[in-house]
């Protein structure tokens, strides 16, 4: 059974002329590792708030269709019951700070206060969460005196320690390095190890293409194409959506244009390039 | 957890020292000039120092009321028409003793008010308040606004400064006589309070997905427990004041 299931959603904001997403239908196994798609400001974070259940209730505007959760339609449940289930990390994190904590520890336990945690749990999985997202050294600063890397891995790890099933993660290597870029990757899939299901947007195609089981991508309003990561990114048509592919897929392509290969299955990672690569040089050696 | 005050008051659990608070208050209301200059001034600076926060405690209980003090003795002073013992004289100035201690009656309990307040957030934090609070059952949610409201006061002051620098980034003149500051200050008021509406509603979205209104019943990370000495000290202070406010009642009857 899905656990999040998205039935013909519709939404516009409330002073906006003209829809942002129309009759949206998908949906997500447990487990799941989604990432969403598209050029900026075609609705991908409105429809991770949609997901979360923020619109319509903080975003307000004319929403129609159903969000289901476990089979249940998420407007029936209180927003608040809604975090133990359902993790939202948010594009820009200097937003995703409490504003009543004084350190990143402090700071990142708040979640567990709310969801009644025992103090000796908080502690255990705050210490955990900050070696998993090498942040330990940062610990005593405050939230607000932190650059744009470091916000952003502190934001990560304050929504990661609730550990919900269901985790949205909104661009969140947006202000990273290629370093910490791979950290919070590696973390994603630790993630997915743990049978989390996972909805991420990120504009970096080669990470997602590395990671993602399932890609969706959204163009005017509509999801233009659903499927696995290597279908998505070994398609040329992307591009017309103002979407980038891989770098490996790129190159395969160019080649493949300028008929210097007849290179059939598109490589959209690193791995199955060099699978490829080493079989031809391997053929034509012998 | 990281300890950002230290010595033996802020140790205190902090509806103790909020008991003591109230108490010193209402006494100071309810006795005259004395109580408040002779024993409260004196007792909340050996505090401070017990506490080892005299100098800044000095610094802002001066800075908090060192003006008004002077505006209401000399207003009091000045106005002064009794035929009581004159203390000062020079040319037009007469400065009676009833005038002074009309000062010291009507400074008494702001002074009071103003130095346990400042001794209490000097040796308490505003968390450790707001947990204190809520284990007294009162709503998270209040908790959280007075919380955040006292921490957004110096964010806010960050914030303008900031806006102001890009004022001057853009040629703006912010420095100068009054006429220029001001004329600077008042168009960044309107980017300092609609970044501040907004980052509201962003501090909303946050506490939700932080499970804020999760129905759960809530913990702390922060270990405060009141002990022992905070219930003899609380029981000390409310009956020390009943038997004070009884006695005084008392020589006011008979």
């Amino acid at each position: 059974m899905a656990v999040l299931e998205l039935k013909d959603v519709t939404f516009k904001y409330q002073l906006a002329k003209e829809t942002i997403l129309e009759n949206i239908s998908l949906s997500i196994e447990k487990g799941e590792f989604v990432a969403l798609v598209g050029r900026n400001g075609v609705g991908k974070t409105t429809l991770c708030s949609i997901m979360r259940g923020l619109i319509p209730t903080f975003h307000t505007g004319t929403m129609s269709g159903q969000v289901l959760l476990n089979g249940i339609d998420i407007s029936d449940m209180s927003i608040g019951d809604l975090a133990l289930h359902i993790g939202f990390v948010f594009q820009n994190p200097f937003v995703q700070v409490s504003g009543v904590k004084q350190t990143v520890f402090e700071e990142i336990a708040y979640g567990l206060e709310n969801l009644g945690v025992e103090r000796s749990e908080i502690i255990r999985r705050v210490d955990e969460m900050l070696v998993q997202l090498n942040i330990g050294h940062l610990k005593l600063k405050h939230p607000m005196q932190l650059s744009g890397g470091q916000s952003q891995r502190v934001a990560l790890a304050s929504v990661l320690v609730m550990d919900p099933g269901i985790l949205i993660i909104d661009e969140p290597t947006s202000q990273l390095d290629p370093q910490g870029t791979e950290e919070v990757f590696e973390t994603i899939r630790l993630l997915k190890e743990r049978k989390k299901t996972i909805i991420l947007v990120e504009h970096k195609v080669d990470w997602v293409a590395e990671y993602a089981d399932r890609v969706i991508v959204i163009n005017d309003k509509h999801i233009v194409k659903d499927a696995s990561a290597s279908e998505v990114f070994s398609d040329p048509m992307l591009l017309e959506t103002g979407n980038n592919l891989p770098q490996v897929a790129l190159l395969a392509l160019r080649l493949k244009e300028s008929g210097k290969t007849d290179i059939e299955n598109i490589p959209t990672t690193l791995d199955e390039a060099y699978q490829q690569l080493k079989g031809r040089i391997d053929h034509g050696s012998h | 957890m990281l300890e950002r005050r230290k010595g033996p008051l802020s140790k205190l659990y902090p509806l103790t020292k909020l008991v003591f608070l109230f108490c010193a208050v209402i006494l100071a209301i309810v006795f005259d000039w004395r109580f408040g200059y002779l024993v409260m001034v004196p007792l909340t600076l050996f505090l401070a120092a017990f506490s080892g926060n005299f100098f800044s405690f000095l610094k802002k209980f001066i800075g908090a009321l060192l003006l008004f003090v002077i505006f209401v003795f000399l207003f009091k002073i000045m106005l002064d028409k009794s035929d009581s013992q004159i203390l000062f004289q020079w040319q037009f100035i007469v400065i009676r003793i009833q005038g002074l201690i009309d000062g010291l009656n009507q400074t008494s309990v702001l002074v009071v008010m103003a130095a346990v307040v400042l001794l209490f957030f000097e040796t308490t934090e505003v968390e450790d308040l707001m947990i204190s609070l809520q284990q007294k059952k009162v709503s998270h949610v209040v908790s959280y606004i007075v919380l955040s409201t006292l921490q957004m006061i110096p964010d806010m002051v960050k914030r303008s400064k900031v806006i102001m620098q890009a004022q001057q980034a853009r040629g703006i003149e912010t420095e100068g006589n009054i006429y220029l500051r001001m004329r600077a200050f008042f168009p960044s008021l309107g980017p300092l309070i609609i970044s501040s509406i907004s980052e509201l509603e962003e501090r909303a979205i946050t506490l939700e997905v932080r499970g804020f209104s999760a129905s759960v019943e809530k913990t702390f990370l922060k270990d405060i427990q009141s002990r022992s000495i905070d219930r003899i000290l609380s029981l000390g202070f409310i009956f020390l004041s009943m038997a004070l406010i009884g006695w005084r009642i008392y020589v006011w009857l008979f």
